[in-house]
């Protein structure tokens, strides 16, 4: 019998605003994404209780375990954007018969993934043609920048992020 | 102290040896003093460590002295259930063991000769027996000793009777004692500085007497021994710890090294900590070894195992087991209070441990259970003040996030279990038994931290449920999920969110930790009743249920969105069957290995299910609005909304959609928004509430359509919905929509724009072939995916200018199905027209939606300056249209009542029957529009008609000229009529502004001279504006009374230029009757002359001629159809570009130059035509300009045909003049004497008789009558310039006069200067009271006569100087 091993399941942008920016998916095709938008929006209301305490460093680590598969991690860059991975515990099946389900995955294990997702943001904001998720100009009707990512390359990265973390590794 | 035990706070021992029986003496003050109090820990390897305050269990020793054999026995109850058993095996492992910390040996010896002789040995026995020779000696003690290390004390207690007796003898006992206290100190103290005291004494007072201050310090001294001792044992406990660890930790990579001895001695030292109230670094502890085994479990597949764990858990197997036969009962709890299913006691997990027969399930249990126990004395730490609500709260996330992961393990166990058990593999016990398990787990950790939590929030905030009206449900409610009767709460969604935003905003009400505690502790106990919620909804998306908004997997297929069948629904919950869809067989099935009654009734009860789940969201939700979680508040609400909808409840579901879906849409979670639209539109579709439905239809087609344009957005697969595709009760949203609106009462109007792009309006009209009027293209692309029936569409067309109606509205009435993609729908109008037009506003309607585009509002809100988006129409009619013309008549009789002459230009088809109205747009202008009549052409004029003038039987393509009265009374150059006709057969509608000049180009005024026979009237004619006039022909028509003689020149006809006005002098004479000359009539009885002036501008000649010859040449280009809109275009040119300065040159050369193409400014015509015909029509104009430069004004005079009237007609004025009346002539003479030659010198004397002839015949003799009998006083004056004439004599004077009287006198002239001088003028005037009834001229015969008058030279020398000449002299 193959045992499972973790894997991302989604990874979540969202505005400073806790607007969303980009909902990636993993597979897209086995989630269901409504679920995963309630939990990454009712996730927000942790990174703003954390904050107040938090420091220099951006890594919110474990925010919330959903259930069994699911965990959320989280991860706020300086300008209030934050990121989110949901992990699914069982997202891959190892060949390798006797993988272990008893050790956790750390908070550490996220980081390669989170340093990756900031890369590609700054990419993306260093494209001219992007408009960022800027606060909107006061007294206009609308409050909330509605900013969603759409670059092709970010979308591309972010899946290749997701595909290749596995628990542990180093860098992405 | 007894109720603390039971909070199972970790106590430090320490054992006392009373051999005299004192204890009971000291223990209450003892317990007064206990706990202690802030004992400060410094180690060297660590910060300074301040314990607030530190348990002590104080128990006696039944040792003798000297018999050290015997074991110390306990207090027969066990303060922690970590205690290890009572004779420990010595391992080579030492873990902690609840050795006492300090050893107390209470000494009783009053008498200084007794101590000598009996108590100082036994002292020193004691001493032996308990204190190891290591301790007592420096020597270098075993760590085996280390770890139970301790230290001991003598305390001497005085008894108050010793020595009581007087004053004298206290202080002689005082003296006594204290010799027994150095006694005692020199006897046991080690003499080293360092060494700790360890003596001290307490004097007891008699019984009921306080303690005095002496006895206070005893006490606080020897409490503070005490504490130093017990410190200092701990430390050497710790140290030796400590040693260990790092011993062990450096012999990890020997093989053989075995992670099991290591954490438990590792865990000796945070028990050690957890002993002394250090609970922080016991929890550090325990973390650490946390880590640690998850490192040796991840690592557990290495080539060289350090440690060996169970694959399995016996405990879980034999749940298995009894499962699998059935032995199991599902609806009772198998992990409860008496068998949690986190527990550090159920087995001895630490010798298990040591012996490495653990399985990782309980491994992991146990280490969480630790941890718990830990954190919940840390909230205990205090147990007098209130819990500290933070380690609570640490508690339940350190639950919330190990749970998950130990319930990985249980399944891991489970499925090792199943392998070797022959069993259906797709049964659901492991599945069943692992959330049973982890149900348990959660609820076991929300059960041992709720009780402080509610008490301490109930009183402050009241619970979010009870905001809800409904019945508190918390757990007991909840064990009783099915609930008799269906209860039906009184939502009130508004009040929730007032609330909520009040607490948000409000000023917190407690201390600040507290109150973070607080907030923190909700936080994570949500946090837990969410994990059990997620148990609920996987259970029963197993069982194909829906629950909240857990029902759908894959958002992308909406078919499996599943519908929830509410007929199904409503029917088991009028029978109360717990559910029908599931059978008892499945039951049993599904149920199989469930062990906790929540989750069995949700198996096996729909609505159990339902009201478990309802349950823990409202618990959640109020736990999330104490700690003012908004956001995961609002996810509570928009699930308790589904669990609502769900149960059928509508309205309520409703009415928190409608709270809730504008957060969500705010800050643009599309998905969630619209998937919660989609059941709120559901919602409103059952309570039936039609408008609302349709409007959130709308909204969601709204979104569909945004998100589907918005760029990139199918990129984000996750955020994109193809809203469109989804589907209400089965059908779509558009068909849905449809079917609502047709059940509307009135008209929903939404944007066009949001629903069709690209809308085009093709601004070049398209005349009908066969009918006035004319069509236009309506062009946009539908981004729906369905087809949508438009009903009809409509386009209207405003214009600014006044010339036309001042809309047109073009509609379309064929139903169209309007697809993806483009789709065009021509719309038409019968209204004919020449303007430019703006598109002001599109709509096209699909039965009661009308999709609206408002150009006109777009532009009033887009920016000033902002070139419009509404196109440009250019309007005009066919060339045999139906066309109005109004002019004046061009015949104009001043004095009578005005006219204006309509020229209708009837169309290709009969008209049988149209309504003509006419409505003035000047001020003081009133048409009389019911004296109308027929000028010309064929038309009758039905009198019946109301406010307007019914004409009926028009000619196809005839012209039929009506002529209708005006007044006015303001003055204006020009007046506006707004002229409207229309007609049912053929349809027609025609609306146009005329402008009409009323102001004559032409001046005439006359002059009349009275001669004693006859009368001479001079006409003066100008022009009015500049612009020359030809007059063609004059005539005064004579009257039955005045002959009139006509000039005897043939002048005409005569152009008149502005600056050169042209008088005609006519002589009028009475006619002689009988021989006589008539008398005058009275004044309204004689007729009057009439003047008539034929005349035209040369303004209407040159246009007229261009016109005739653009026309002409229009007729044989291809360009034809244009002719009424080039025409207007290019008349509307001339007549402002083309100023009198140009029609005088025309006048004077008779030919016209033709504006040049630009100056005619074609291009701004040529911009509202298709660009192809634009194109070529611009090469035809500029060369008929090329051809036309120049153009003859054929001026000669008339013939008897009249050149000229073939081009334009001539206009005619007819004016009445009527004569003046005169009642007193006076024909003057100034006579010189015949003598009197020709040229007279100057200062010569002149006797000139002057005379006066009073004639009275131009008034009629029946009023000059009256007159004759008056005698009427003149006064006459001989008046020339003094500079000219000297006049002698009576030059003036007055006199009285009757019918022809004359007079005659003398006067002398002497004539002033040379040269050629006018005779003086004799006037006569009325003078007195009657001077302003009767007129009065005089004809002076003298007027004008001349006399010359020379010098008086006799020699005159002339010098000449070349050809000038000057006078040298005169002599006179």
């Amino acid at each position: 019998m193959a045992s499972r091993l973790p894997g991302i399941a989604c990874i979540s942008v969202i505005g400073k605003q806790n607007n969303p920016l980009l909902i990636s998916l993993f597979p897209q095709e086995q989630r269901d994404p409504l679920e995963f938008s309630f939990l990454l929006s009712s996730c927000l209301d942790i990174f703003e209780t954390r904050a107040p305490f938090k420091t220099a460093d951006q890594d919110f680590g474990l925010l919330q375990a959903v259930d069994e598969r699911l965990a959320m991690y989280g991860w706020q860059t300086n300008t209030r954007v934050k990121f989110v991975i949901v992990v699914d515990m069982a997202a891959r099946v190892s060949r390798d018969t006797k993988a272990n389900v008893a050790a956790g995955i750390r908070d550490a294990d996220l980081k390669p993934a989170f340093r990756a997702i900031q890369a590609a943001y700054i990419n993306l904001l260093r494209n001219p043609f992007y408009t960022p998720d800027e606060p909107v100009a006061p007294g206009s009707e609308q409050k909330v920048p509605s900013a969603q990512i759409t670059s092709p390359a970010f979308v591309k990265e972010i899946r290749r992020i997701a595909e290749v973390w596995v628990p542990g590794i180093a860098a992405i | 102290m007894d109720n603390t035990s039971t909070w199972s706070v970790a106590k430090v021992k320490v054992e006392y040896f009373d051999p005299a029986g004192v204890f009971p003496l000291i223990s209450d003050q003892l317990d007064s003093r206990l706990p202690l109090h802030n004992l400060n820990w410094k180690s060297p390897k660590r910060p300074l460590r301040s314990i607030e305050s530190l348990h002590v269990e104080l128990f006696k020793s039944w040792e003798l002295v000297g018999d050290s054999s015997r074991p110390s026995s306990r207090q027969t109850h066990l303060p922690t259930p970590t205690i290890a058993p009572v004779k420990e095996r010595r391992h080579q492992i030492p873990g902690l063991r609840q050795t006492p910390y300090l050893k107390l040996y209470l000494l009783r010896c009053d008498d200084t000769e007794l101590y000598k002789a009996i108590h100082r040995k036994a002292v020193r026995e004691w001493l032996k027996s308990h204190i190891p020779a290591s301790q007592s000696s420096s020597k270098k003690s075993t760590a085996q000793e280390n770890h139970d290390a301790f230290e001991w004390m003598i305390l001497h207690v005085v008894m108050p009777d010793a020595n009581s007796a007087s004053e004298k003898d206290r202080l002689d006992s005082k003296k006594g004692t204290s010799s027994m206290l150095e006694k005692l100190k020199a006897d046991f103290n080690v003499s080293s500085k360092s060494a700790p005291d360890r003596i001290a004494q307490l004097c007891l007072s008699p019984k009921g007497r306080d303690i005095n201050q002496d006895q206070r310090e005893e006490w606080d001294d020897a409490i503070a021994k005490t504490k130093a001792l017990i410190l200092a044992s701990f430390n050497l406990r710790v140290t030796q710890y400590e040693d260990d660890i790092r011993e062990r930790e450096s012999q990890r990579a020997l093989p053989g090294w075995n992670f099991c001895t290591f954490f438990v001695l590792k865990e000796g030292l945070a028990r050690g900590f957890e002993s002394v109230g250090l609970v922080d670094d016991a929890l550090a502890g325990y973390e650490e070894l946390g880590v640690e085994l998850d490192t040796i479990l991840a690592n557990h597949e290495d080539e060289e195992p350090t440690v060996s764990f169970l694959s399995t858990t016996g405990d879980l197997n034999t749940l298995y087991e009894r499962a699998k036969d059935g032995d199991l009962k599902s609806d009772s709890k198998f992990w409860g209070p008496d068998n949690p299913a986190i527990s550090s006691t159920k087995k001895n997990f630490r010798e298990l441990i040591l012996a490495n027969n653990i399985s990782v399930f309980d491994f992991k249990c146990y280490v969480l259970a630790r941890k718990m126990a830990v954190l919940l004395r840390m909230s205990r730490a205090n147990l007098q003040g209130p819990e500290n609500l933070s380690p609570l709260a640490q508690l339940c996330q350190l639950a919330a996030w190990s749970i998950p992961n130990i319930a990985r393990i249980v399944r891991d166990d489970l499925t090792q279990i199943a392998k070797s058990s022959p069993h259906d593999q797709s049964s659901p016990i492991i599945e069943n038994i692992v959330a049973s398990w982890t149900y348990s787990a959660v609820q076991q950790v929300l059960d041992e931290t709720r009780t402080a939590f509610l008490a301490q929030s109930t009183p402050t905030e009241p619970h979010f449920s009870s905001l809800l009206k409904e019945k508190q449900s918390v757990y007991p409610k909840r064990k009783s999920s099915v609930a008799p009767g269906h209860e039906k709460p009184v939502d009130d969604a508004q009040l929730l969110f007032e609330s909520l935003k009040k607490r948000a905003g409000g000023v917190p009400d407690q201390s600040s930790t507290n109150r973070t505690g607080k907030d923190y502790l909700a936080t994570q106990r949500a946090q837990l009743l969410l994990l059990q919620r997620r148990l609920i909804e996987a259970m029963a998306l197993r069982q194909g249920q829906s629950i909240g908004w857990v029902n759908a997997q894959g958002g992308e297929d909406p078919s499996t969105l599943k519908e929830v069948d509410l007929t199904e629904e409503e029917q088991s919950e009028e029978d109360e069957e717990p559910s029908e869809t599931v059978s008892e067989e499945e039951k049993a099935t599904l149920s199989i290995g469930i062990c906790h009654p929540d989750l069995y009734n949700a198996v096996i009860s729909k609505k159990a299910l339902r009201a478990i789940y309802e349950a823990l969201t409202k618990e959640a939700l109020d736990l999330y609005y104490i700690s003012s979680q908004g956001k995961s508040f609002e996810r509570m609400l928009a699930d308790l909304a589904m669990v609502r909808f769900q149960a059928g409840d509508y309205a309520g579901a409703a009415n928190y959609f409608s709270k809730i879906i504008p957060i969500f849409s705010q800050l643009k979670w599309t998905l969630i928004e619209i998937r919660m639209l989609m059941i709120h539109a559901e919602c409103l579709k059952m309570l039936n509430r039609k408008d609302d439905y349709a409007r959130m239809l709308l909204g969601l087609l709204d979104k569909a359509v945004a998100s589907k344009t918005s760029p990139g957005m199918k990129l984000q697969s996750a955020t994109y919905v193809d809203i469109e595709s989804f589907q209400i009760r089965g059908q779509s949203i558009l068909h849905e929509l449809s079917a609502t609106a047709t059940q509307l009462p009135y008209e929903i109007t939404v944007p066009f724009l949001t629903y069709f792009h690209n809308m085009v309006i093709d601004p070049h009209i398209k005349h009908y072939t066969d009918k006035e009027g004319f069509q236009l293209r309506l062009k946009f692309r539908s981004v729906l995916e369905e087809t949508i029936k438009i009903n009809s569409a409509k386009v209207v067309l405003t214009t600014s200018s006044d010339s036309g109606p001042s809309q047109i509205v073009l509609e379309s009435n064929e139903p169209v199905e309007v697809g993806k993609g483009t789709t065009t729908i021509v719309l038409g109008t019968h209204i004919s027209t020449l303007g430019s037009y703006t598109v002001n506003r599109v709509s096209i309607s699909s039965n009661k939606i009308v999709f609206t585009r408002d150009l006109a509002e777009e532009d009033r809100a887009s920016f000033p300056g902002v070139k419009s988006k509404a196109p440009q129409v250019l309007v005009y009619p066919r060339n045999d249209a139906f066309s109005v013309h109004m002019q004046l008549p061009p015949t104009i009789h001043i004095e009578r009542t005005r006219d204006l002459e309509l020229e209708l230009d009837v169309g290709p088809e009969h008209i049988d029957k149209a309504e003509l109205r006419l409505k003035a747009a000047s001020s003081g202008l009133r048409i009389h529009t019911s004296k109308v009549e027929v000028t010309s052409g064929t038309a009758t004029i039905n009198k019946d008609s109301q406010g307007g003038i019914g004409l009926s039987n028009l000619e196809q393509s005839s012209k039929v000229k009506l002529k209708i009265p005006y007044e006015l009374d303001d003055h204006h150059r020009d007046i506006n009529v707004k002229v409207e006709l229309s007609s049912t057969k053929p349809k027609l509608d025609y609306s146009s502004v005329q402008t009409v000049t009323i102001e004559l180009p032409l001046d005439v005024n006359v002059h009349d001279l009275f001669k004693p026979k006859h009368i001479f009237q001079r006409f003066h004619i100008k022009t009015a504006n500049d612009i020359p006039l030809r007059i063609l022909g004059m005539k005064l028509h004579e009257t039955d009374r005045f002959a009139v003689q006509e000039p005897a020149a043939d002048i005409f006809p005569a152009t008149i230029f502005a600056k050169q006005p042209a008088t005609f002098m006519y002589e009028v004479r009475p006619k002689k009757s009988d021989g006589d000359l008539q008398v005058r009539q009275i004044a309204n009885k004689e007729a009057p002359l009439i003047l008539e002036v034929e005349y035209q501008c040369l303004d209407d000649l040159s246009i007229a001629k261009i016109l005739t010859k653009f026309g002409s040449d229009l007729e044989q280009s291809p360009y034809n159809s244009l002719e009424r809109l080039l025409t207007k275009f290019l008349t509307q040119k001339l007549r402002s570009i083309v100023l009198p300065a140009n029609h005088t040159e025309s006048a004077l050369f008779e030919e016209i130059s033709v504006p040049h193409f630009v100056a005619i400014g074609w291009a701004n015509l040529l911009n509202d035509l298709p660009a192809p015909l634009a194109g070529e029509l611009a090469t035809w104009l500029k060369q008929w300009h090329e051809d036309n430069e120049i153009l003859p004004l054929l001026l000669h005079k008339l013939g008897s045909s009249g050149e000229v009237a073939n081009h334009q007609p001539s206009r005619k004025i007819i004016i009445s003049v009527p004569l003046p009346r005169l009642q007193v002539l006076h024909v003057t003479n100034l006579k010189l004497p015949n003598s009197i030659s020709e040229t007279i010198p100057v200062g010569f004397p002149i006797t000139a008789a002057v005379s006066i002839v009073h004639s009275r015949q131009w008034e009629s003799p029946m009023l000059s009558q009256g007159l004759s009998e008056t005698e009427i006083e003149f006064m006459y004056d001989v008046d020339a310039p003094p500079d000219t004439w000297l006049i002698g004599g009576q030059r003036r004077g007055r006199f009285v006069a009757k019918e022809d009287e004359a007079t005659q006198w003398e006067i002398v002239l002497i004539p002033l200067r040379t040269g050629k001088i006018l005779l003086p003028s004799i006037d006569v005037r009325v003078v007195g009271k009657n001077s302003e009834d009767v007129s009065c001229e005089t004809d002076c015969k003298a007027q004008g006569r001349i006399v010359m008058v020379i010098g008086d030279l006799k020699r005159t020398n002339v010098a000449m100087v070349g050809t000038e000449a000057h006078l040298v002299r005169a002599e006179s």
